[in-house]
């Protein structure tokens, strides 16, 4: 038996469906929604279908954008010969926020998850290979350290080093203000294997 | 009414979960498979570091309520995260084969024998050199073994006689799928559902059931094509006594990446 109206019913639902949002929080949110001034609503339901019509791939990088190509991949000052490989566009997110990097992007989409039956025909992996020109000097595989990232790394290692580019990935180690005493075993190995002359 | 237990445990999947937490599915050794839930395990500087990598051995700590689908895990110590498995495809490939059979066949109850034979296989697999793609023919045999249906290969399964005199290897043997073994030139015509085998391949069986360590396996070797029938018979072995038997998605992923093997 249904103790919310119809319509209360349908918005908590529609936000039940939502990744990590259950049916209290999806409650909560509807309930919140309510309080809302009708104005307020009106522009969150627009910022929801704005993003749905004018988002799309960028058909370079396959990031998300508005226009394609992406303000990244049509951006004169950004160094077209080095591409840095990610599983989503939250990865190009994180890592446009260190201001460090200055090349281009590729989105594969996620990564190789045999074990979900994930292969290289779910990601974007024909679609990097046709970038590798040889003006292209450096591929930067910054994948995610588990095991998906792992296969991910070594499969397109051997796919892009017989086309002579460059093949580099992220350091692995001790993340910044992280203790030594509490650091795992597999984690400190890698860091150790990885050490850097100073 | 919860209880707080540690138990020796191998990661056979992980599935990310809101934010920062995963669900974890275990084989553990006091319980069997048991799916928790492990939150924060996913934060840069969280506690749990690498420890719920699919393969790694932990010791860990379980919150358990009986009826409950989801337990809480919390502390967790890696025994062995068999790193030298991440580092080539070829052992990622059969090391996802192994965890992956051991979630499709086990259940919520404990099988100590299983658990040692996983972490055993695993542990071979971690420090193989060379060949080491007969150690999944062998996990298969042993698996029989434990769950009650160990097939034979050194005798007629029917009659009891030793198998037929030696043959050419090309020569073939008819084993028995239901009865699990292989059937003398007498006893051949018996009825139910059978597989005609090389010899060569029957011969290479028996010397695998009979290695009690995994490592006795890494110095035996076998082609490409004699591996293919060695895996086709296990697998109609498997489905002929265990229910649920479907096709690996790993190995399908696999043979995608990893066309020459």
């Amino acid at each position: 038996m249904l103790y919310t109206a119809d319509s209360l019913h349908e918005l908590i639902e529609e936000f039940a469906q939502l990744p990590g949002i259950g049916r209290k929080s999806a409650q909560r949110l509807a309930l919140y929604i309510l309080k809302l001034p009708k104005e307020e609503v009106a522009a969150m339901a627009a910022a929801l279908m704005n993003v749905k019509e004018k988002m799309r791939y960028c058909t370079t990088c396959w990031n998300f954008t508005e226009t394609d190509p992406c303000p990244v991949c049509s951006n004169p000052k950004r160094d077209a010969n080095i591409i840095c490989v990610v599983e989503e566009p939250n990865d190009v997110m994180a890592i446009e926020k260190t201001n460090d990097y200055r090349g281009h992007y590729h989105v594969l989409g996620g990564a190789l998850a045999p074990l979900e039956g994930i292969g290289p025909e779910d990601l974007k992996v024909k679609e990097l290979l046709v970038r590798i020109t040889p003006e292209v000097h450096e591929v930067i595989l910054a994948l995610n350290p588990n095991i998906e990232g792992e296969a991910t790394t070594i499969y397109l290692t051997r796919l892009l080093k017989p086309l002579g580019v460059d093949v580099t990935r992220l350091a692995r180690g001790i993340p910044i203000g992280g203790d030594l005493e509490f650091a795992d075993e597999a984690t400190l190995s890698r860091a150790i294997e990885g050490r850097v002359a100073v | 009414m919860s209880e707080a237990v540690r138990t020796e445990a191998v990661v056979l999947r992980t599935m990310k979960y809101g934010e920062t937490s995963v669900i974890v599915t275990l084989y553990t050794k006091e319980f069997g498979k048991v799916s928790g839930i492990v939150k924060g395990a996913r934060q840069t500087k969280g506690r749990f570091g690498s420890s719920f990598q699919p393969m790694a051995q932990l010791r860990a700590m379980i919150y358990r309520k009986e009826g409950r689908d989801l337990q809480t895990i919390g502390q967790c110590d890696v025994v062995n995260d068999f790193r030298h498995i991440h580092d080539e495809l070829p052992k990622m490939a059969l090391g996802m084969k192994l965890i992956e059979l051991v979630q499709m066949i086990s259940h919520e109850e404990a099988n100590a024998n299983l658990f040692d034979l996983l972490v055993s296989a695993l542990a071979a697999l971690d420090v193989a050199e060379g060949d080491f793609t007969l150690l999944f023919p062998w996990f298969v045999v042993s698996l029989c073994f434990l769950l009650g249906f160990e097939p034979t290969f050194h005798e007629c399964v029917s009659c009891g006689r030793k198998k037929s005199p030696s043959g050419p290897p090309a020569s073939r043997l008819r084993f028995h799928l239901e009865r699990g073994g292989v059937l003398c030139d007498e006893c051949a015509g018996t009825t139910g559902p059978a597989l005609n085998v090389r010899r060569s391949i029957i011969d290479l069986l028996d010397r695998i059931a009979q290695a009690s360590d995994p490592e006795l396996i890494l110095a035996l070797a076998a082609s490409r094509e004699e591996r293919a029938e060695m895996d086709m018979l296990l697998w109609a072995y498997l489905r002929q006594h265990v229910a649920g038997i479907r096709p690996l998605k790993s190995e399908k992923v696999f043979a995608k990446i990893l066309p020459d093997s």
